[in-house]
């Protein structure tokens, strides 16, 4: 059960985070940054400014952390959240048409605290049909699919390869496939 | 690069963070140009934000099978504490304690409801209605 273990990790370092251990929060940073920059590059912004908006968020975090504004602390939601807000502000102070940010509607729902932000951004019934999407992924593929997304460590498609006793080349279409499923569900229209 | 615009394949290796330094460079280069490959790498991101994002997901399904597997067998424990009850004999023996004084006592201790649900409330709901819960009762004797 890696997934349980690991937010039982998360728990405990996120409670080191909150006092002051700067070794947990490099640890917290470095599991979930990607997922922020994710988060921002699906709401439109170009790498270069996804990257500074995150880096952005971290700062702020830490620095709530310190002045001790900050009672808890749930990732990657609240760095999302974070980055979201300075990217729309960014685009404020520029003057430019937020392409896709939807800034008012971002704001207001992400400040919804009794969704997830991951939730808010990607609805809750895509993500809701991802999850089923995933769920109905042949036993082969829900191995490559934890291999490749749930374990810690983000092993390379060779090394997956080898431990699952198949080529490299059909795991990249094993995950090329997943990713295409995937989409598909997010794709379905709602009701 | 086809037509000048980024292969599917070099989108998800740039949002899997498999490029190469080089490479990766070269497509946020070109992504700071084409707005049509942004808009492809966004939608990227966004599947790969929700495959992230199930992935973080604990196994919900495992999770309710062990649950009913330790109710279970804490209902047939529980039972089987019934049981032995029942077999001491009657509870106005004075030499025998009874159901009321054992479970006062702690001697035997009935299951809490705190030691059967170890999962957060969030967790219980997601149960699947289908869940089956086999609980153990001993026949009553003639």
């Amino acid at each position: 059960m890696k997934a349980p273990a690991r937010q039982a990790n998360g728990d405990v370092l996120t409670a080191r985070a909150l006092r002051g251990d700067s070794d947990a929060w490099a640890e917290l940073i470095q599991r979930n940054d990607r997922r922020v920059r994710l988060a921002l590059l699906a709401r439109g912004l170009a790498p270069e400014e996804a990257r500074e908006c995150a880096q952005e968020a971290w700062a702020r975090l830490l620095d709530r952390e310190r002045r001790g504004e900050l009672r808890e602390l749930r990732l990657p939601g609240l760095a999302i959240t974070q980055a979201i807000f300075i990217a729309l502000d960014a685009r404020r102070r520029a003057a430019r048409a937020p392409v896709l940010l939807h800034a008012a509607a971002a704001e207001l729902e992400i400040a919804d605290s009794s969704a997830s932000a991951e939730e808010t951004l990607l609805g809750k019934r895509r993500l809701e049909r991802a999850r089923q999407a995933v769920g109905m992924l042949s036993a082969s593929m829900q191995a490559v699919f934890r291999a490749v997304f749930v374990e810690a460590g983000r092993p390379s498609y060779a090394q997956v390869a080898t431990r699952l006793g198949l080529s490299e080349q059909r795991v990249k279409q094993i995950v090329c496939e997943i990713r295409a499923q995937v989409r598909s569900a997010l794709d379905q229209e709602d009701g | 690069m086809d037509d000048d615009h980024l292969d599917d394949e070099i989108i998800d290796a740039y949002l899997a963070e498999a490029l190469e330094d080089g490479a990766r460079r070269a497509t946020e280069v070109h992504l700071g140009t084409c707005t049509a490959c942004l808009a492809r790498v966004s939608r990227a991101a966004e599947t790969e934000l929700a495959l992230l994002t199930v992935a973080a997901e604990p196994p919900p399904r495992r999770t309710a099978i062990v649950r009913r597997t330790v109710v279970g067998v804490a209902f047939a424990m529980a039972a089987a504490a019934g049981l032995a009850i029942v077999l001491r004999g009657p509870a106005s023996d004075p030499a025998q304690p009874t159901p009321a004084a054992i479970e006062a006592t702690g001697s035997i201790e009935p299951p809490q409801a705190s030691d059967l649900v170890f999962a957060d409330a969030e967790e219980q709901l997601q149960l699947p209605s289908s869940a089956e819960l086999v609980v153990f009762v001993p026949e009553a004797e003639p």
